[in-house]
């Protein structure tokens, strides 16, 4: 058992994950298991087989029992929360977020409006450890519109929280700063700390200075996020085995040398790291790293010797005792899975004798083993990740770190003397960021697509053989060539689309306004029919939008669907809700040509996007009734418009194109006018799907038009409230008098059509 | 008690110092594919593996001279007109360096016989890569030694073949351990036989493997060899665990 209770680490998780009903991942999990389990040498230890048993059997008991008990004890109807604040943080869009957490135990996610803090709280500084009566209404969190969306609800009950409150302003809402127990004093302390140095300075400094120190990263500008993402630097910002080293190191040589003995030393530590645990956040790879620093330190001390696969495998099945909602959380899957290759592969980094060469080695395996997980959550990868890395992590241990701690002890000690830092920080990072800005404008990142969680476990699985190899047989012919299944899985990631017969049409759900994503059987070209987007794009800076649909919700699904370029962006006309989308689009997607109605240009929107086009040399078609275009085995027909109707709705690009057994009519915005027109031109043109015009109003989907086309299936895509009442009710009835299916983006969420040469079936995000 | 311990403490005990060790973490132990490593790390790196350039027929290391392929000693031999005419090759593992000499003490003279499971399945390995054989023959001890040993080192190092007894030794005063080159040259001729009860068609145009425990001289591997050559054997491949 000795050195082996990682397996036992995996029937934990694959129970857990039995437990919450993901049956997937856990089959997946039991696969590996029983590799382990069978086909290497410890098939022979029985004893290994029994623990496996029984402890997964625990845990699937234990978490089972978590997991049900995950409920809430609130009705909706309440208004008045009594609790104690946890956390407090800041959002971009202005609001401010808070836990609160209720006398039975339960948590609210809070949120207020910053500017109307003092009018709420009458004036009281709301921190973490308060405890408030608060007014409000909750109301669940949102679910998930988006394929491969985010769905906050899940997230939030996995934190065991079950409502959103909305603080409203209220005689009842009444706060007290909390005076006693020492855990809600060091929250408050983290709090202030946290405050304090956000005031510092107006530059990047503080932001980085909370997350490194206290695990906050809230203050960060979203896009420079996103960056350290996609640059694979985001661990660096995580609270991880670093940080924890870095603190343990300097305590311990600070006791030492002011005389304490070693023993007690490292019994002061031990106590210590809690504190620190807490003050850095208490994320799972703060807990994981002090944790096993604990474990390690108390043993030197006790004399056991223990694997440290044990140590790390103890930690991990502690931590889903704590926690069996960790299993689905990155961090903890990251920081675990990271940690073990690393430890794993100390036979292969004392084969190289440079300290340099160990660090390149240690990065190249850390990337690599944690790619699979990355794909899956981002969908892209930067080839910078690795050159970056090489230069941050140095950068950020040596430099950056230090001067964090430095700043925020000296916060305390001398103010002036920790702005001159947090200043000297601001330059460094100001430097650094450049470089990442350089790097982001001239490089695009390797879109692969979210695959599968079959490939990323065959990822995974192919790499980590590939190491063994290498510990094995060197620096090999042999070694390099284990390392090309690895490579040829992420190949196949990239090219299995055009070995795939089946094809996709995807009404996404853009709120009021159009986006639909349709890609040939076989990828023979792909479609982006409008792109969404907000209303007066123009009028403001466009950052100013907390949602922006090009963005936020387009540009996501190209990029899981590993998309980099689309063949035809059909644009039907040049309304904001359907070409708003581009700027967000044009500078991170290729665009081979684009389709524009003839008609002329009316509004500064069009002018600005069409030009976007013309400056990055990408060809515009002016596109009529009559035109045909081909991709591969399939045609559109344009049927509209003649480039004289007078509005722009009735000019939208009106096509029809059979897709699978299918015939589908693209509207645009199309009214009364256009439709009749293209009824009298086309009247035996007979359509199978039809998406809706113009979101559902009633000055289109007429109904000579449902008469003569006769479809079966109706797409209407229309934001949820929005401030025209699309889809009218008039529309809605004319389809339902007809029988005809009607799926819409304000109720279903995206919507996607999935079809190959002889079957198609639709499928929504919610039913 | 020892079975709760037994879910966290080490069980490998090293097969030769006996002390217990723990393997180091590495990807050879998480997937296991092999046993586990039977040494302690200390005592691995003990055992020096013959490697690189070696004499083409004794597989003496050749530290000299590279621009011959046989060494010395097999040039000597091969003065002998029946040595000129006849195909002899050996092949050992281990320098018998004196730790070696301790480890083949100890499996031979205390009986610690478990040892041999260090090296039979590399000694097969090592045949493998340089002949298909087809008869495997231990070197055969007098009846004296045997019930003395209570088992023949020979015969234990060949666990990994399919062994075919087809030697037998024609009794001889002294051991030879306690001989010089000369003398064990001289006293080994004829010292060897092929069974009685051998077919001798069984031998007849076949590569044959002959395993013993240490080459010394190569005297008595030569010697065995002979009746073997001489009963119609094309050529003999002989295979120890450890060589001088």
């Amino acid at each position: 058992m000795f050195g082996r209770w990682y397996l036992v680490v995996l029937s934990a998780i694959t129970s857990v994950l039995l437990a919450n009903g993901t049956v997937l991942p856990a089959l997946y999990f039991l696969v590996i298991l029983a590799f382990f389990l069978v086909f290497t040498q410890m098939r022979k230890n029985k004893l290994l087989w029994v623990v496996c048993l029984i402890i997964g059997a625990f845990y699937f008991i234990y978490a089972g029992d978590t997991f049900s008990n995950n409920d809430s004890m609130l009705t909706g109807e309440e208004t008045i929360f009594t609790g104690t604040v946890l956390e407090t943080s800041y959002t971009v869009n202005g609001s401010q977020s808070f836990q609160l957490k209720l006398d039975n135990g339960e948590r609210l996610q809070g949120f207020y409006n910053r500017a109307d803090q003092d009018r709420i709280f009458s004036e009281f500084d709301l921190k973490s450890g308060d405890r408030c009566r608060i007014e409000g209404r909750i109301e669940k969190p949102d679910k998930t519109f988006h394929f491969y969306g985010f769905d906050y609800q899940a997230y939030l009950h996995q934190e065991g929280i079950h409502w959103v409150l909305n603080v409203e302003e209220g005689e009842q809402t009444f706060c007290r700063t909390a005076e006693t127990g020492i855990l809600n004093k060091l929250r408050r302390f983290r709090g202030d700390q946290i405050e304090r140095i956000a005031s510092l300075s107006t530059g990047e400094a503080p932001a980085m200075v909370s997350a490194l120190v206290f695990g906050d990263r809230s203050f960060f500008d979203n896009e420079r996020e996103e960056q350290y993402r996609v640059f694979g630097l985001i661990h660096l910002l995580a609270v991880s085995g670093l940080h924890v080293g870095l603190v343990t190191a300097t305590l311990f040589f600070i006791f030492i040398r002011i005389g304490i003995y070693k023993q007690y030393a490292i019994v002061l530590l031990v106590t210590i790291l809690p504190v620190y645990v807490m003050l850095a956040g208490g994320a799972p790879s703060v807990v994981r790293s002090s944790l096993m620093t604990a474990i390690v330190l108390v043993l030197s001390l006790i004399k056991v010797r223990l694997h440290p696969f044990d140590v790390i495998s103890f930690v991990a099945l502690a931590m889903l005792i704590a926690d069996p909602y960790l299993v689905f959380h990155l961090g903890f899957q990251l920081s675990f899975f990271i940690s073990f290759s690393l430890l794993a592969s100390n036979n292969l980094l004392q084969s190289v004798h440079s300290k340099w060469k160990v660090m390149l080695l240690v990065t190249i395996i850390a990337q690599l083993v944690s790619l699979p997980i990355i794909l899956y959550h981002q969908y892209e990868w930067s080839f910078f990740s690795l050159p970056l890395n090489l230069l941050f992590i140095p950068f950020i241990s040596f430099f950056v770190l230090p001067i964090s701690f430095l700043i925020s002890l000296l916060l305390n000690i001398s103010p002036t003397l920790a702005e001159r830092f947090i200043h000297l920080l601001d330059l460094m990072l100001d430097g650094a960021h450049w470089l990442f800005d350089l790097v982001d404008r001239n490089f695009s990142a390797l879109v692969f697509g979210k695959p599968s969680i079959g490939l990323v476990f065959l990822l995974i699985f192919a790499f980590l053989i590939s190491l063994y190899v290498f510990e094995k047989y060197g620096w090999s012919k042999r070694a390099l060539l284990s390392l090309l299944p690895f490579f040829l899985l992420l190949s196949w990631q990239k090219i299995s689309p055009y070995f795939d017969g089946e094809g996709e049409v995807t009404m996404l759900d853009v709120g009021q306004g159009d986006a639909i994503y349709v890609e040939l059987p076989y990828r023979e070209a792909i479609y982006l029919i409008d792109t969404g987007g907000n209303a007066n794009f123009f009028d403001d800076d466009h950052e100013q939008f907390n949602f922006e649909p090009g963005r936020d919700v387009v540009l996501p699904y190209l990029k899981a669907k590993g998309v980099t370029n689309v063949d035809r962006l059909i644009l039907t006309h040049g309304h904001a809700d359907h070409i708003g989308g581009v700027p967000s689009l044009v500078d991170h997607v290729g665009i081979e040509r684009v389709h524009y109605p003839v008609g002329g240009i009316e509004t500064d929107l069009e002018h600005d996007v069409l030009m976007m086009f013309r400056e990055r040399g990408i060809p515009i078609k002016w596109t009529e009734k009559g035109d045909v275009w081909e991709d591969g085995d399939t045609t559109a027909y344009v049927v509209s418009p003649t480039g004289k109707e007078k509005s722009l709705n009735n000019r939208s690009i009106v096509f029809s194109v059979e897709l699978g057994t299918n015939t589908w009519l693209f509207t645009g915005d199309v009214e009364e006018e256009g439709e009749r027109r293209i009824v009298a031109d086309y009247p035996g043109l007979d359509v199978d799907i039809l998406k809706v015009a113009h979101h559902g109003s009633a000055t289109s989907t007429t109904d000579v038009l449902l008469e003569t086309f006769t479809p079966s299936y109706a797409l209407i895509s229309a934001g949820r409230n929005n401030l025209f009442g699309h889809p009218h009710d008039e529309v809605i009835d004319r389809l339902y008098e007809r029988e005809i299916m009607v799926y819409r983006t304000d109720e279903n969420g995206d919507v996607r059509y999935i079809f190959d040469r002889k079957n198609g079936k639709f499928e929504v995000v919610v039913q | 008690m020892r079975q709760v311990r037994s879910l966290i403490e080490t069980t490998s005990r090293c097969l030769y110092c006996q002390n217990t060790f723990s393997e180091r973490p590495g990807w050879n132990w998480v997937f296991s594919f092999h046993k586990q490593e039977p040494l302690c790390q200390r005592c691995r790196d003990m055992f020096v593996r013959i490697e690189g350039d070696v004499c083409r027929d004794c597989g003496r290391p050749s530290e000299e001279s590279a621009e011959t392929d046989t060494c010395q000693d097999c040039r000597q031999w091969q003065t002998d007109s029946f040595w000129e005419s006849n195909s002899f090759q050996h092949r050992a593992l281990y320098a018998y360096n004196d730790f070696m000499k301790d480890v083949i003490k100890t499996l031979k003279y205390t009986g610690d016989v478990a040892l041999v499971d260090l090296f039979a399945e590399d000694l097969r390995k090592l045949v493998d890569k340089h002949v298909r054989h087809t008869v495997a023959i231990p070197i055969p001890i007098t009846k004296k030694r045997a019930f003395e040993r209570g088992f023949n080192q020979a015969e234990q190092l060949g666990r990994a073949f399919t062994l075919t007894h087809a030697l037998e030794r024609v009794d001889s005063g002294e051991q030879q351990s306690k001989r010089t080159r000369k003398e064990r040259i001289d006293a080994l001729d004829g010292a060897f036989q092929v069974t009685s009860t051998l077919d001798p068609s069984q031998l007849n145009n076949q590569s044959v493997v002959i395993i013993d425990d240490v080459y010394t001289t190569g005297a008595t591997l030569r010697a065995a060899a002979k009746p073997l050559l001489e009963a119609g054997a094309a050529r003999v491949f002989a295979v120890t665990v450890a060589r001088s």
